[in-house]
């Protein structure tokens, strides 16, 4: 059977938004674009965040296989792709195809002018936020400083602006995401959320970007494969004890020197702090649910006691579990 | 208030103009009308307002003031809310050597939620880190985004302010404290500090709106005369919570108003009786005294706290806290 094939046009304003519902068989209903069951379930939501930031958000499960052609017209913005994609998901650009998902590239930074296709895969989950982004208003930002003259060059210079980057989201991005969709779009606060979602979004962004701290274009495709597919490992693992870095790199068939190295390159973070990190956010959303007591979630993470749970929830939080369970 | 105290006054507004006041009364510098930068003089520290969306604007403090200085905003007109997350060590004890050298204790309750038409004056103690995240939200907006959640007629009572007064004081909720943390921790001058600020309030909204308790459904207008007088007998509370509960007979008179009236009227404004407010802050003062290194036993503790059996107090503190207060005890060396 042939795939479905759909002409999506992106732009910080939403005239594209109907047209696009249109193509998918589909219309708008106040923030939503709604999609027969036949080929999606699930919601997508839009939101002119403000006059220079669109964003939106598809939570979808895929029915049929689809391949998105991005044909944007205007090329007067930037283009933030989030991907948490669980199944098979790629996009196509320049010939070249990337997968992107939750343990793949789950960023991708392109700037608006550039022609890409995705793929999804019948039966995949879609988890994204697309947030599009004036050109000339995030070039007024950073005129003001002086400092990063270099990267404001290299990102709207006319010549050579077509800016790709395929990354890793930051830890603290995923969990402001995956608090976003625990939350249900028909409520009127999920406008303020999103909102707010996506500010934190693109000022972590340009927080890392502008320290430069997580450049992965260097990175050769089989190591970032490895280092994700090590991410995913020790998600997998959060209750139990930290594997050990000769574990890890024997999983990934590679020196613990160059592991290390890697993992930090690629997740900005050393394996032990990102497993710990993701401990106590999962740990953290327990103790949200009011439902058990600090013992029990020490004791379901894998902590060697209540009190050193306390220390290391402390110390990433900056308060202490006690006081985060009195005061929800 | 103290001799010599400069005081200010002014109002806040969703739009940038009311800085004027701050700027002219403590001499500093305002930047793109949303910058204030205090020179090292009266304060050192900085303040940076944002209007988010419409109806929503934010205000973020971190500031040492080195001189007395007080700030009565004045009443206005316009139809807005304010939010005041003040992130100060609360549990952290300020321990104050009282007139008859007793030990005093006193906390503070982080959050306050106001109508833009009552006034209020703030003292910040010299010396002291002030920060602070303060929400602007324009009444329509805010009764937009509760709609869903109560009866229509209900939606209409809370926010007619010809039957009802919104005012009241409560802790910050856990997820706004961490968001607020991660702020405190951030380069002001950074080119993503304003969207950040932007996205932390944002979230704290709704982190704020989404708690149950906070709009009541105790519809009560109410007086600046009862406002005061309810919180006279909280701060009075929270000075002593070494003796004994007080009683309500005596908090009501001090109020001047009848018990029924009283105890109506503080559940409203603190989100609890006066009772479990007194009991609630004498544990939390409680787990901070096991944690400080200052008493050998569970027992000093308990007689600190006026508690005569020691039993008694650790069924109240495991009740509220989930653990024994031995499990809480550093033991003074």
């Amino acid at each position: 059977m042939a795939m479905k094939e759909v002409i999506r046009e992106y732009g910080v304003d939403l005239s594209w938004t109907k047209n696009y519902a249109a193509q998918l068989g589909g219309y708008v209903e106040g923030p939503f674009i709604i999609v027969p069951e036949e080929i999606q379930s699930g919601t997508c939501y839009f939101l002119a965040v403000d006059e220079f930031v669109t964003a939106y958000v598809t939570d979808v499960t895929y029915n049929q296989s689809i391949i998105f052609h991005q044909r944007n017209n205007r090329d007067n913005f930037l283009h933030l792709h989030f991907d948490f994609t669980e199944g098979e998901a790629l996009v196509i650009l320049n010939d070249v195809s990337e997968p992107v998902g939750r343990w793949k590239y789950n960023l991708a930074f392109m700037d608006g002018c550039l022609d890409s296709d995705y793929i999804s895969s019948k039966d995949s989950k879609n988890y994204s936020i697309d947030i599009l982004i004036s050109k000339m208003e995030l070039q007024k930002l950073l005129s003001a400083y002086p400092q990063y003259h270099d990267y404001v060059n290299k990102v709207f210079d006319p010549q050579q602006n077509t800016i790709v980057r395929f990354e890793r989201s930051t830890n603290k991005a995923w969990f402001i995401i995956e608090e976003l969709r625990q939350a249900d779009p028909h409520n009127p606060l999920y406008e303020i959320l999103l909102r707010g979602t996506v500010y934190y979004l693109l000022s972590d962004y340009l927080e890392q970007t502008l320290n430069e701290e997580m450049v992965i274009e260097k990175v050769v495709k089989e190591d970032l494969v490895a280092i994700v597919d090590s991410q995913s490992f020790l998600i997998a693992a959060l209750k139990s004890n930290f594997p050990g870095i000769k574990e890890l790199s024997d999983r990934a068939h590679m020196s613990e020197t160059k592991y290390k190295a890697l993992f930090k390159k690629i997740t900005g973070n050393t394996p032990n702090n990102f497993f710990l990190q993701n401990k106590l956010f999962h740990a953290r959303e327990m103790l949200g649910a009011a439902t058990h007591t600090i013992t029990e979630v020490a004791t379901e993470f894998n902590f060697t006691s209540a009190s050193h749970f306390t220390d290391q929830f402390k110390g990433y939080y900056g308060l202490v579990p006690t006081d985060y369970l009195n005061h929800l | 208030m103290k001799e010599g105290t400069l005081h200010i006054k002014h109002d806040f507004n969703l739009t940038p103009e009311w800085q004027q006041a701050i700027v002219d009364g403590l001499g500093n510098k305002l930047i793109n009308d949303k910058y204030l930068i205090h020179d090292g003089r009266n304060a050192t520290g900085f303040s940076l307002f944002l209007e988010v969306m419409p109806g929503l604007s934010v205000l973020i403090m971190d500031v040492v003031y080195h001189i007395d200085v007080a700030f009565t905003r004045v009443a206005n007109d316009d139809q807005f809310y304010l939010m005041y997350f003040d992130l100060c060590d609360e549990y952290s004890t300020r321990i104050v050597e009282g007139v008859d050298h007793k030990i005093r204790y006193s906390m503070k309750l982080g959050m306050g939620f106001m109508d833009s038409s009552m006034q209020s004056t703030l003292i910040p103690f010299p010396g002291e880190r002030y920060y602070s995240l303060r929400i602007f939200a324009s009444k329509q907006l805010i009764k937009t985004l509760v709609g869903n959640y109560k009866p229509a007629d209900l939606i209409e009572n809370i926010f007619d302010e010809e039957k009802n007064t919104l005012f009241f004081y409560t802790y910050v909720d856990s997820a706004s404290r961490l968001l607020l943390n991660e702020l405190k921790e951030k380069n002001f001058s950074a080119p993503s500090y304003e969207l950040l600020l932007k996205g932390i309030a944002l979230k704290v909204l709704v982190n704020a709106l989404k708690r149950a308790r906070i709009l009541e459904t105790v519809v009560h207008k109410m007086s600046p005369a009862d406002t005061a007088g309810i919180l006279a007998t909280a701060e009075y509370m929270l000075n002593d919570l070494l003796m004994d509960f007080p009683g309500l007979e005596v908090l009501a008179e001090m109020a001047g108003m009848s018990v029924s009236k009283y105890k109506i009227l503080f559940n409203k404004i603190m989100k609890d009786s006066p009772q479990r407010f007194f009991v609630k802050e004498k544990l939390l003062l409680a787990q901070s005294l096991l944690r400080g290194g200052m008493f050998q036993s569970v027992k000093d503790v308990a007689l600190e706290l006026g508690y005569t059996k020691p039993g008694h107090f650790a069924a109240a503190y495991k009740k509220s806290f989930g653990n024994l207060p031995g499990n809480d005890l550093v033991k003074k060396l």
